[in-house]
């Protein structure tokens, strides 16, 4: 039924009921949820040859206090990587939802997802340098496993800024499936982040990547799905 | 006594047809002539007639201009719209609130 051929025009939960229906055809015309997914994997998966075969160096050290020196080792280039790469990603999705909700006869909402997403990246940043000067104070002998000494800013991955994006896109969208999306993959990422990896592979970063990565692939391609169920209905 | 939210409803605003637009309008921030015909089934000279009363009534800016070669016409809600459009929902939700209430009343048996 369409809101002009309503049979019992004065009906307010009819009339109501014809404007959920029309705001929810704009927000379809609106969305793009697997673009978004496919591309912050796409950036994922990227930074693979960035951490392995970009030079490592060691930052500030410090004693242990049983006798050892801990040192950070980081990456330059992972430092400017992150940065660059999600504003690029931010900007590329923002232009994309535009020129698409144009194309379709209608506007879309871009500004806090832009805003929020430079933020995150500018705290990625600043989070990644201090980590460079802070290690972590991990002894020799713990095993792999949960890290005892987890702060703020050690949560502060690019995963986790990745996720927060999501949640103000779904926020954006009025999506409440890529919210629930969003909390899930946020709570996964966080799960890794507080786990110490040991390992001597020159590989070790993987599933930090990859993990993310299956995840927005994944999400990029049910969401594609349904929307290509919606548009055969 | 208040007054009953009926009698609160803006004809302008209340019909069908041009609510419609103002909810496009609001959600869509900026809608094309097109959209607007599709999503809520008109025809281009009644979709026409409802916009220019919406305009005469400074809820909506007709904005005319070009994409590529091909000439467009969006629609964009005005301050006065989004207030309409918010007032208007407000009282549509009063008035089934009352409906309900009154319902509820007439199937409680009297003592």
């Amino acid at each position: 039924m369409t809101l002009s051929s309503a049979s019992s025009a004065d009906d307010p939960r009819e009339v109501l009921s014809g404007v959920k229906r029309v705001t929810w055809e704009v927000r379809l015309a609106q969305r793009a949820t697997w673009f978004p997914l496919l591309l912050l994997a796409v950036v994922n998966i990227a930074a693979v040859p960035v951490y392995r075969f970009a030079p490592h160096h060691t930052g500030l050290c410090r004693s242990a206090g049983d006798g050892t020196q801990i040192c950070a080792g980081y990456i330059p280039a992972v430092l400017v990587y992150w940065p660059v790469a999600l504003v690029l990603a931010y900007a590329v999705v923002a232009r994309y939802y535009l020129a698409r909700a144009r194309r379709r006869g209608v506007g879309a909402r871009v500004r806090p997802y832009i805003t929020v997403g430079v933020a995150l990246a500018a705290v990625l940043g600043a989070a990644s340098l201090w980590r460079a000067q802070h290690p972590r104070a991990v002894s020799a002998g713990q095993a792999a496993g949960a890290h005892p000494h987890m702060g703020v800013l050690d949560v502060a991955t690019p995963a986790a800024a990745i996720g927060i994006a999501l949640l103000v896109l779904a926020w954006v969208e009025a999506n409440r499936l890529l919210g629930a999306f969003g909390v899930v993959y946020l709570a996964v990422v966080l799960v890794q982040a507080a786990h110490v990896i040991r390992s001597t592979s020159q590989w070790y970063f993987l599933p930090h990547l990859l993990v993310p990565a299956a995840l927005l692939l994944l999400a990029s391609a049910g969401f594609a799905a349904v929307r290509s169920g919606r548009r055969h209905e | 006594m208040s007054e009953h939210p009926a009698n609160a409803l803006d004809d302008v605003v209340h019909q069908r047809v041009r609510l419609g637009i103002l909810a496009v309008a609001h959600e869509a921030r900026r809608v094309e002539f097109g959209f607007l015909l599709t999503t809520l089934e008109l025809t281009s000279g009644n979709l026409g007639q409802h916009l220019t009363v919406l305009e005469k009534a400074g809820l909506v800016a007709i904005e005319k201009g070009y994409e590529g070669k091909r000439p467009r016409t969006w629609v964009v809600l005005t301050s006065a719209g989004q207030a309409a459009l918010r007032e208007e929902i407000g009282h549509l939700k009063q008035l089934i609130q009352q409906v309900e209430r009154a319902g509820r009343a007439s199937r409680t048996p009297s003592k």
